[in-house]
Formats: structure tokens, sequence, C-alpha cells
């Protein structure tokens, strides 16, 4: 099957791999720094002595975290908002992306038009908090949903790649007697797989990340998703505008970097799990044995 | 059957958007505002109304900012509410983001019925008349609160149009320096090359150079940096430690125009060039950790940080092998213009009252409870038997309170950083920060930080913080002072790197004053006259 | 000809091979593929409730905005801000910085995912092609303060790691940070080592597609790797690179404001002044709400309007565009 790689191939995967190598290192080194920070003694951190191994290794800096109550209902409410919202996003998403993909759809371009407007012009914040509250989603984990649900970028990228789709196939479905239901579902959908992969990593990711429409639309405090609480328990201490306190007064256990770290720590992994899973989807060779058009 | 599921997911979409559809309950927050009726209708109170406890439950809202470490079912604030017969909802918002909370708060016109600000009054608050002024008010339904305000305190209260709209956090009877900065520096590098401790300007200088060429830290490497940190003390030496210079006659002058000010600069470009200072100050992070690192792994000579930092440090020196470290509050940098010390405002800003809040008497009588004897004793001590005990005439605070940190204590209400209006007493301070100890039951190393909080020069030298309303007259709006002080800022700092020269520094400040902030210098002093009548 | 046959000329020269459908076809069409337009109810539902509906808050950015007194009842004051952002402090100082930054961005930072991509596709072992790609896509959840902390420590004279090397090689040890000829270098580049590994997601899902035969095709008949890349790979992603890159244009203006504001040291300010970081200046002082209106209006209408061009330009070219 292969034939002989010639020498400058050989060269060129030699500085592919290097570039690799080096790239992946850097960030090895990078979060192993955070992680080595974050299990360490306070004042091994101050003194500067903790690189890329803890020093005088503890989980204070995890159990501040963690024994908060709020931290955990914050979690829980991150996870609904994931839960609920994905499969609605990326349901959506596509109900767009496929009529677009027609080429033949009547009012197509109106209709992108008005898609890709929305992309540019957004009312801004105030406008958004007013509608939210009319619409009695205000101080809801669904005010974090709704209003986002359908992204035209998203949008298009998945019509790309409909449109990507060999028309072959879709002929020959049709002459099977396919029609566009069935098309979209038993076709389209399976065939794209890779993007739908993408567009929910960014789907789940943007909920996870999201920050400022909690602290928007979200009072009451059982409601807060983890970026909020996290964000919070990091900055405290060292955000106090006007009033003159000293750090005395604020434990100083909380200004440490350790905190800070951990909190990093306790927001990256979880995600960092969700990959793992979608990875099966960016497979090769799903359109293996498709008819040439 | 693939129609059937599109139509139904259409059908979940138009039901979750229309109203009604929430996975929580949502609080009620939108339709309750003041339950009770309004039966003041002139503004005073009859007797019977005026009593507390009150006759008819208040029901207010409260804006409060709100801490992870903080709740709203504490201790303080359910006694708080038993004791007066009022109901208050709190609506919590996030320290870290207070600033866009409350302009969405004010943005939806939705005004809780009281407002705790994180700082400084938002200028849109008043500009858009979303609290009141509360000068009647105090008078009529405020006694216990006026009679703790000096004159002083009136000055910080005001406002840019010189009413009052805060009940406000006050300090007490705390010391002037009590918690706060002072100069701390290494005695042991002191007693090694047998220098004295420093006094003037040119003391310093010696020392500072003492600590950059001798190697006091003993490693070889002359990694040592003589002064770390924020370059305040070196300022203040020069009365430069604010925007404003106060005058003998009374005037504020801008600093920038100050005849000391090219003269500071320069010997702090000096010192910078012979590395008396931290070359990297400028990167060196504001929020004390990086600053902190410096001293705790032993290269930094001397720096301007609380009083437990003495305390800290010298402890932690120790323990990682200096066996003599010792680390002091010094006596500050005596400059042109003496000796002068960053002191403790007496109040800080607290509780506002909103424009569309029913019931302000009472209000006022709520946010007036924690200036009467009851209401201090609530606040700094809490409840007798759950959180002190009286201990030969005298208020102890629970062993298990003061042991387990500031934190522990303001999860009871007491103390809280934010919240409702409070009057703070020394002495619950130093029964925290020293943990029950006193003078004499604490260890010489502990009883460093006490000697650098109540040292009396420090007392003497403690000039008070100019009010922030200075900065929020018209002109400093319209010329966008914020950003021109910012330009000045940048420019000195780079002349005392090395970057730009004096003369750049002069020719910036004369452009700035022409076209700026002469304007607004006037009109700083029309208010500070206002302030201070 | 009267002026209908013209125009049903032109329109017919314009649209190539569609057919100017009438309105009896129309509807006949949409009657037959009704199940499309089933699924579009939802979307435009959405849209017009979200979108098009607040769109009236727009008109804050031409009024005084009281939020006392709501969006119907505050003061008109028509291009009041909009004069006042154009006569803000150096103005033209703040559009060329930010111009330039994107500029050098989008030279320097737009491909890299790309060529990631690229080179990752050329891994074979599916196991470490797999912990590369986990690996790579970490530094985007770190925040930009610990970013950019993480930058300036590496980058600090007495401790960083770039100075150490250099003066173990017998060089002089530099501040970085503070020299404005650095500054743009050191924010792509660290925007490059965060964000590469995230970008190239959609390009590797891209590549994912391709028709395997096609490269068995090309061995066969003797195409080097090389080529392979070039003729193959490239042309099947080109529809998304094409729209990533238009979408790219569009943001020529906007420069998120967290982390040049966090990299902005007094000496760099020169370079580093962009338009965010002064409304984010001028917000402190209050009675912004109209004011960040009418600047986020005027974002929009430039972003768009660059789409627009690059998307014209790019059917030009290449025939591919966004819509």
């Amino acid at each position: 099957m292969n034939r002989n790689k010639s020498m400058s191939e050989r060269i060129g995967m030699v500085i592919v791999y290097s570039i690799l190598i080096l790239f992946c290192s850097s960030i090895i080194l990078a979060f192993m720094n955070v992680i080595a920070i974050s299990l360490s003694g306070k004042t091994s951190v101050m003194r500067g002595e903790v690189t890329f191994i803890p020093k005088n290794v503890n989980f204070e800096a995890y159990k501040v975290i963690i024994q908060k109550d709020s931290v955990w209902s914050a979690y829980a409410n991150t996870l609904f908002i994931i839960i609920a919202g994905t499969p609605l996003q990326i349901m959506l998403t596509c109900f767009a992306a496929f009529p677009l993909s027609r080429t033949d759809l009547v009012g197509k371009k109106f209709i992108t038009l008005m898609l890709v407007f929305t992309m540019w012009f957004s009312a801004g914040m105030i406008p958004m908090f007013l509608l939210v509250r009319t619409l009695k989603l205000y101080n809801t984990l669904w005010a974090l949903i709704v209003p986002g649900l359908i992204s035209a970028y998203n949008v298009m990228i998945i019509r790309n790649f409909f449109q990507e789709i060999p028309s072959s196939l879709e002929e020959s479905a049709r002459i099977d007697g396919c029609n566009d239901a069935r098309v979209l579902f038993q076709i389209f959908i399976p065939l794209s797989k890779p993007v739908l992969a993408t567009v929910s990593l960014w789907v789940i990711v943007g909920y996870w990340n999201n920050y400022m429409s909690a602290l928007i639309y979200i009072r009451n405090p059982k409601l807060y998703t983890l970026q909020v609480v996290l964000r919070n328990i990091v900055l405290t201490g060292s955000d106090i505008s006007g009033e003159v306190l000293s750090a005395q007064e604020n434990d100083e256990e909380l200004l440490s970097d350790c905190i800070k770290y951990a909190a990093i720590i306790v927001t990256t992994i979880p995600i960092m799990c969700v990959y793992p899973f979608l990875q099966k989807y960016f497979v090769k060779g799903v359109i293996v044995g498709a008819v040439k058009g | 059957m693939k129609k059937f599921i599109a139509l139904s997911l259409v059908a979940i979409l138009m039901v979750c958007v229309i109203p009604g559809c929430s996975v929580n309950q949502s609080s009620s927050s939108d339709s309750a505002i003041a339950g009770s009726t309004d039966t003041s209708t002139g503004g005073t109170l009859s007797d019977s109304e005026a009593a507390l406890p009150f006759k008819e439950t208040l029901k207010i809202t409260q804006a409060e900012v709100w801490r992870p470490e903080n709740d709203t079912e504490v201790l303080t604030y359910n006694v708080l509410q038993e004791r007066l017969n009022i109901e208050i909802e709190y609506i919590q918002i996030p320290v870290a983001s207070a600033d866009e909370q409350y302009a969405m708060i004010l943005a939806s016109g939705d005004l809780p019925d009281v407002v705790n600000f994180p700082g400084s009054i938002y200028p849109d608050w008043l500009k858009y008349e979303a609290i009141i002024p509360l000068d009647d008010l105090m008078n009529e339904y405020a006694p216990d609160f006026i009679s703790k305000l000096s004159n002083e305190d009136y000055i910080f209260l005001k406002s840019s149009d010189g009413k009052i709209y805060t009940v406000p956090r006050h300090n007490g009877d705390m010391p002037n320096v009590v918690g706060l900065s002072s100069l701390c520096v290494r005695q042991d590098w002191l007693d090694k090359f047998s220098l004295e401790m420093p006094l003037t300007l040119d003391d310093w200088e010696d020392v500072l150079t003492a600590f950059k060429n001798d190697d006091p830290n003993g490693n070889g490497v002359n990694d040592e940096i003589p002064f770390g940190g924020s370059l305040t003390p070196i300022w203040d030496a020069y009365g430069l430690g604010q925007l404003y210079v106060r005058n003998n006659d009374n005037t504020l002058a801008l600093k920038y125009k100050d005849k000391y000010y090219i003269e500071a600069v320069r010997k702090l470009a000096d010192w910078y060039d012979k590395s008396l200072i931290d070359r990297e100050y400028i990167t060196r992070n504001k929020n004390n950790t990086e600053m902190q690192a410096i001293t705790y792994n032993g290269i930094c000579g001397s720096m301007y940080m609380t009083g437990t930092h003495t305390t800290d440090v010298t402890n932690a020196l120790r323990v990682a092998g200096i066996e003599d470290a010792l680390y002091v509050s010094s006596k500050l940098i005596e400059g042109p213009r003496g000796r002068n010390v960053r002191g403790r405002p007496s109040v800080g800003l607290s509780c506002a009252i909103s424009s569309k809040a029913n019931e302000p008497e009472r209000i006022m009588q709520y946010l007036n409870y924690p200036f009467t004897e009851e209401g201090i004793e609530l606040f700094n001590y809490g409840v007798e038997g759950e959180t002190f005990d009286v201990v030969g005439g005298k208020k102890i605070l629970k062993q298990e309170l003061v042991d387990g940190g500031w934190n522990t204590i303001r999860s009871y209400g007491i103390n809280k950083v934010n919240g409702t209006s409070y009057y703070w007493l020394s002495d619950m301070f130093l029964q925290m920060t020293f943990k029950g100890k006193t003078v004499d039951t604490m260890d010489e190393i502990s009883a460093l930080a006490y000697h650098a909080y109540t040292d009396k020069v420090l007392g003497e030298a403690a000039y008070k913080d100019l009010p922030s309303s200075l900065n929020q007259v018209q002109a400093y709006i319209d010329y966008d002072g914020a950003s021109l002080v910012t330009e000045l800022e940048d420019m000195t700092n780079q002349v005392i790197m090395g970057l730009k020269t004096v003369n750049d520094l002069e020719k910036l400040i004369d452009d700035v004053y022409e076209n700026g902030f002469k304007q607004i210098e006037k009109e700083a002093n029309e208010l500070w006259t206002i302030l201070t009548k | 000809m009267n002026v209908n046959t013209v125009r049903r000329i032109k329109i017919a020269k314009t649209t190539k091979n569609k057919n100017i459908l009438s309105i009896q076809e129309k509807l006949a069409y949409i009657k037959k593929r009704k199940f499309l337009y089933i699924l579009l109810i939802p979307v435009f539902v959405y849209l017009i409730i979200f979108h098009y509906l607040p769109i009236w808050g727009l008109t804050i950015a031409f009024q005084d905005y009281n939020p006392l007194r709501g969006l119907f009842a505050s003061k008109w004051v028509g291009f009041k801000h909009f004069e006042y952002f154009f006569r803000g402090r150096d103005m033209w100082r703040l559009l060329r910085n930010t111009f330039l930054i994107n500029i050098y961005s989008l030279l320097f930072a737009f491909p890299m995912p790309i060529i990631f991509a690229l080179m990752l596709n050329e891994v074979r072992n599916m196991r470490i092609k797999k912990a590369i790609q986990t690996i790579t896509y970490m530094p985007h959840f770190l925040s930009t303060v610990v970013l950019v902390g993480m930058v300036f420590a590496v980058l600090s004279p007495s401790t960083g790691f770039i100075n150490t090397i250099i003066t173990k090689l017998g060089g002089e040890s530099v501040y970085f940070v503070t020299k404005p000829e650095y500054f743009r270098t050191i924010y792509i580049l660290s925007g490059i080592w965060a964000e590469t590994g995230w970008g190239s997601i959609i390009y590797i899902a891209a590549i994912t597609s391709i028709d395997q035969s096609l490269y068995e095709a090309a061995e066969i008949d003797g195409a080097k790797k090389l080529q392979q890349i070039f003729h193959i790979t490239l042309p099947s992603i080109a529809s998304t690179v094409v729209f990533m890159l238009i979408m790219r244009v569009g943001r020529l203006l906007n420069i998120g404001f967290e982390k040049i504001y966090l990299m902005s040291t007094a000496p760099v300010k020169d370079v580093a002044y962009v338009i965010s970081v002064f409304v984010y200046e001028k917000g402190i002082i209050g009675g912004s709400y109209s004011f960040s209106a009418a600047v986020g209006l005027f974002n929009s209408i430039i972003s768009f309007a660059l789409v627009i061009t690059a998307n014209k330009i790019s059917r030009k070219i290449s025939n591919m565009g966004m819509w």
C-alpha cells in the first residue's frame, strides 16, 4: 500500500512532529504549573518556589472551593442549562440549516439575509434585558437558554457542511422514494456527525463559560451558574473600590494564587472530559463507499 | 413520524417562550415592593408609628453586595428584623460584577428600596435621581446616627451637590491608622550593617544603597530589591499622595503643578536608575500577591504594607531558615513636607434610599438602628450568649469566632464588609486581629503588628483621603478627568523608568492643565468650600 | 422591448441558470416542500422575538437614555453621541491601533489553526492524535487574567523563562512588556498559543469529512504528500476557510477589551490604546448607556459593511462566499 516515502517527505514529517511536540510540551508545562500551584502550600507559592512540582502538598485550596454549597448548586444549574439547551440548539440550528442548503429554495436570499443580519446587529444589553423581563424569563435559568437558541454563525457552518454532501447521495435517495424529512434525518444528519459534534462542543463550552448573561439575568443566588460563583471566590478581597480595608481584614487565605488556580482546574477539567465523548464522531471515512458523482 | 417530531418541537419551543415556564421559583421581587400603605403623606410619622419596633411590619427590598462567604440568613440580620418588626428581602449582587449589575438595576427602572453601593455612589444614580437626599430625613429620624458624626465626616458624606445620600459604614472609634499600611523594613539587615532606622529621604537613600550593594541576604547574588512595591511612601514624603494638595488656606492645588512634583519625579528616576526601587514595579501586580512574594522570599528590604505584614513575613522567613529575620514598621519617610501616611477615612459609604421607596421615613429609622446602643452591640459583638460573653464588664467575643478569623465572624453578620450601615468599634477589631490576646500576652513577633498599628508617630502623621465627590464635579466629567490623570501617571512612570525626559513630562502637564485641569481644579475648589463650610 | 423584458433579461443573466419563478410557481414550490418551511417556522418565531423585536432598542443610541423614564420617554438627541465618539481624543490613533493589530492578527494568527489541522491530519496514530487534540485545546479555557499573568511571568526580566535563556546565552535581559515594539507580537503570539488548538477543531471536522478514496486515487496516480494537500485537502475545506475568513474580516475593528486592557503597561499605551478601552474608560464616568449603544451601532455597521465587501470579493475570486 505505501510507496516509499521520499526524503523530503520524511523531513517534512520530522518537522511536523517536532512542532507538535514543542507546542504540546509548552501547554503541558503551563498546566503543570497551574496544578502544582493549586496543590501547594500558600507560603511556598508566595516564595516562588513552585514551578512544576507541588510543594507542601495540601488540598486547602480545593477544600475552600468544594466546601461552598454555592459551588454545588452552581454546578447543578450549569448542568441543567447544558442538558436542556444543547439538544434544543442543535435541533433548531439544523432546522434552519437544512432548508437553506437547498439551492432552489424559494425565499432563500431573504431568509439568509434575515439570519445573517443578526450576526452583526444585536439590540444590546438593555433592550434584551427589558425583553427578558417582559417575557417573565427573568431570574429563571431559561433566560440563559432561550435568548441564544439560534446562532446564525452555527447555522452557516452546518449549512456549509450540508451543501458539501454530494448531491448524488441525495438523488439516489429520492429515486428510492425519500421525501425531505427522511433526507434530513436519515441521510444528512448521520453524515454530518463531525460538524454536529463540533457545534455541540461549541455550544456546551459556550454554556459552561457563560458569565455575562448569568450576571445580568439572574438575581437569585441559588440560580447562579458556575462561572459566576467561581469568579466571585477568586476575586473576593481584591475588589474593594473606595473602601479602605486592609488586607488584614480579608483573610489573606483568599488572596492566594492557590485558590485562583484551583478554580481554573475545577472549571477546566469537566469540560475536558466532554471532548473524548465527542471525539468518536470525528472519525474518518464516514462516506466510504458512497457513489461518486 | 419526523413531521410529528418537528411539530412537537415547535410546540415545545412556543411553550417555553411564552410566559409561565420557569423551572425554579422566581423570587417575588418584581411585584412586592412596600407592602404597607403609606400613612405618612407630609413626611412626618405619628408617635405610635415611629416607635420601634414598628407596629406595622415594614417590608422592604435591599440590594446588597454579595460575597461567597456571606449569606443573608445571618444571625444579626435575623435579629434585626425581629427586633424592629421589619421584613427585608435581600437582593444579592455578586461583588465581582457589581458595576454591571447595578447598571442593570438602574436600567430596568425597577429600584429596590435600599441600595448598598460597593464603593462610591455610581454617578448615574445621582444623575438620574434614582436615590434621594437624606438631609431632612436624617434630622428627623436618625438622631443616633447624627450624634456620631463629626464635622470632618460631613465632608466625606456629602456628594458633589452638597447633599448627603447615604448612611455610611462608620469606622467608629478606630484610631486613624489602625489596620492600615505602614512602611516596613528589615531590621536584621539594618543591624547587619549597623545602620540606624532611617528617617529622612537622605537617610533612606543611604540605607537603600547599602541594601543594594552590600548583599544583605548573603547569597552572593545582587538580587535584592531595597524598596519594593508601591512608591506611595515616597510620594507621601513630598505631600503628593493624593490628586490635590491641601494648602494652608484650605484651597486645593493639583499635585502635578506642585512645586515639589518635578523634584519628586527626579528623585524617583534617580533611585530607579540605581535600582533602589523595584525595577518591575509597573507590572508587579496590584493585588498584593506578587508584591508579598518578594518579601516572602527574602529579597525585599522594605515595603509599604499592612501592619500584620510585619508578623507574617517575620514568621515566614524564620520558618524558611533565616533565623534572625525581623520585619518592623518604620517611622515613615520625612521629606520636604514632613511625614505623611494615608489614614483611614472615618466613613465609608453604605446605604442609600432609592427614589422608588414608599416609606423613606421608616427606612431611615431602620438605617439609624445600627447607631443606637443596641445596634452597635448587635453588629460588633452579636448576641450575648451566642457570640459573645460579658466578662468583667467587658464584652468578649467567643474564642471559636475569634480563632475562625474574619470570614467566620462575618458569616454571623458581624462586621460584614458590605451591607447595612454600621458603626465599628476598635475594641472588636483588636480582639479579632490579635485573637483575643493583649499586648502583654502575645509573643514578640505578634507584638510587631500591634506596635505597627498603635504607633503614635503614625497616628500623628496620618492624613485623610480627599472625598470622592471632588472627582464628580461637572468639569471632571466633561473633560474626562480620569483619562487625563491616567495620561499624566503614565508619563510620570515612563520618566521614572528613564524612557522619557522630564521635559516631556512638564510639557504634558502644562498641556493638560490648560486644556482641562484648570477648570476641574477651579470647580473642585468651589465644591471644597461648600463641603468644608 | 419594454421595461419588464429588460429587467427579466438582466435578472436572468445575473442568476445564470436560475429561472425566475412566477408567484404561482413559488407557491407551488412552497406547498410541495412544506416540510422545509415547517422547519423554518420556529426559526422565524425565534428571530422575530429575540432579534428583531428588541432592535427598537437601538434607538437608545439616538437618545439620552434615562432609565427611570424608559425607552420611549427619554430625550431624543440624534447624532450627538456619534459626534462625541468621533471627537474623542486621538480617534485616529485608536482606529489605527485597532486596525493594525487586527491586520497582523489576520495575517499571522488566522492561518495557524488551518496549518495545525493539516499537520495533525498527517499523524497516523489515532491515540496520539486524540491526545494532541485534547492537550492543545486546553489553553482556550484559561481566563484572560490568568493568561496575561502567565505571559508576564514568562517575560519577566528577572525571573522569566525567556530572559533566563537570553542571559545564559550572554545577552542582557529585556523588559519586554514595556516596549511598544514588542507589544503586538506578544499580543498575537499569546493569542496563537492559546487559541490555535481550539480554533482548529472546525477544520479537523471538515478534513474528516473528506472522502478517503480521493486520497487513494491520488496515491495511485503518484501524487506526493504536498500535492495531495494542495489538490485535495485544501479545496475540500475551502468553503469553511472562506467562511471563517469573511467572519474574521468582519471583526477588523473589534478587539476584545479585557486582554488589551490587562496587557497595556504605561509605555505601550501608544500602540495598545484601542476602541474598546476607550469606551470602557468613558463608561466609568457615567451617563454611558446611550454612548455605548452608539459605539456599538457604529461598530455593527462597519463590520457589516466589511463583511459584505469581503463576501463580494470572495465571490468574484472564488465563486464561494457566505451567501
